[in-house]
């Protein structure tokens, strides 16, 4: 009678853990079959291996699904050259600063007129124009043959002709 | 500016030195001394008498450089005091001209209209257009033969004109 005991309480065990194992099984599958029809996932999003760890609490077949990821960055994005145009518009807080920084301030000294500096570059360029244009014309006046030779009465007796006269 | 000013020397300079050179674009005047006698040598050499029967004596500047002008009176033929009849004397001819050849051609007419009938003599030279700054030449007038007056041998028949 004892052994009859031990044997049906052999059976019972044997029973229950075959039950439990199928009952993982189904939860696994129904998982899988979640993530394949999941439109936000990703390359990076995990499609298959062991279901051990999500299924391994699991006890009960009507869990619900775990959140849709709704935040993600791609892979291929380059976070040091970011292409959206708010983003390069945008000045660095730190450059507005140094331009800040850099400002001059407003020039409180004497008028322009009272500076040795302004005196000094008017007189050098009324010395060059007027340089220039009595060194033009006489660049042009040698240029037009310069001043003709004089006429010599006495050497010239019949008169001098020609250009210049 | 002071880039501008400094611009606008460089081109004087260059272009002074330029013309320093000879390039074109720049004047140099040339003379030529034209030593104008009457020919007293020859197969019809002028007479005091002949020259003097001349009223007006006109160049003309061809080839290089071109121009016509009349000697003064008194000159062609000489009557200064003292001087000699058949030597007008020099006159100078400035140019610009800087390669070819210049000829000066030079008329002696009996009348101061200058007519073909009365042309007494004809002459031309042909000097060379050269870097020389000054050149020389002689231009006689010889005796045509043609003549419209009465030419004596006294002083005192130039200048007359008898027509008709």
């Amino acid at each position: 009678m004892p052994g009859i005991v031990v044997v049906a309480a052999a059976v019972v065990a044997a029973s229950v853990l075959v039950s439990a194992r199928d009952a993982r099984a189904d939860v696994a599958f129904r998982k899988k079959t979640l993530a394949a029809n999941d439109t936000t996932a990703t390359e990076a999003s995990s499609s298959g291996g062991e279901p051990g760890g999500e299924v391994e609490g699991a006890t009960d077949t009507d869990a619900p699904p775990p959140p849709a990821k709704t935040q993600y960055v791609p892979q291929a994005e380059d976070k040091d050259k970011p292409r959206d145009p708010s983003l390069l518009d945008q000045t660095p807080a730190e450059g507005q600063l140094a331009a800040k920084g850099k400002a001059k301030p407003k020039d409180t000294g004497p008028p322009f007129y009272q500076k040795w500096q302004f005196w000094a570059i008017t007189g050098g360029v009324v010395i060059g124009v007027v340089g220039a244009v009595l060194g033009g014309r006489a660049l042009w006046h040698q240029m037009q043959g310069g001043d003709i030779q004089a006429c010599n009465p006495m050497t010239f007796t019949a008169g001098c002709y020609g250009q210049g006269r | 500016m002071g880039l501008a000013r400094s611009r606008g020397m460089l081109a004087a300079a260059a272009l002074a030195i330029v013309c320093a050179l000879g390039g074109a674009g720049c004047n140099t005047y040339k003379y030529y001394n034209i030593h104008v006698t009457f020919d007293n040598a020859g197969s019809m050499p002028f007479t005091t008498a002949s020259a003097f029967s001349v009223q007006s004596c006109v160049v003309n500047v061809s080839g290089a450089d071109s121009s016509q002008f009349r000697l003064p009176q008194g000159r062609c033929p000489n009557m200064t005091p003292g001087g000699n009849v058949l030597d007008p004397g020099v006159f100078e001819f400035s140019t610009f001209a800087d390669s070819g050849n210049l000829t000066f051609t030079i008329d002696a007419f009996q009348d101061v209209t200058e007519t073909a009938a009365c042309k007494i003599g004809h002459g031309t030279v042909t000097l060379p257009v050269s870097a020389t700054i000054t050149t020389a030449g002689d231009l006689k007038i010889v005796n045509t033969g043609t003549s419209c007056v009465t030419t004596g041998n006294t002083q005192g028949d130039a200048g007359l004109v008898v027509k008709g």
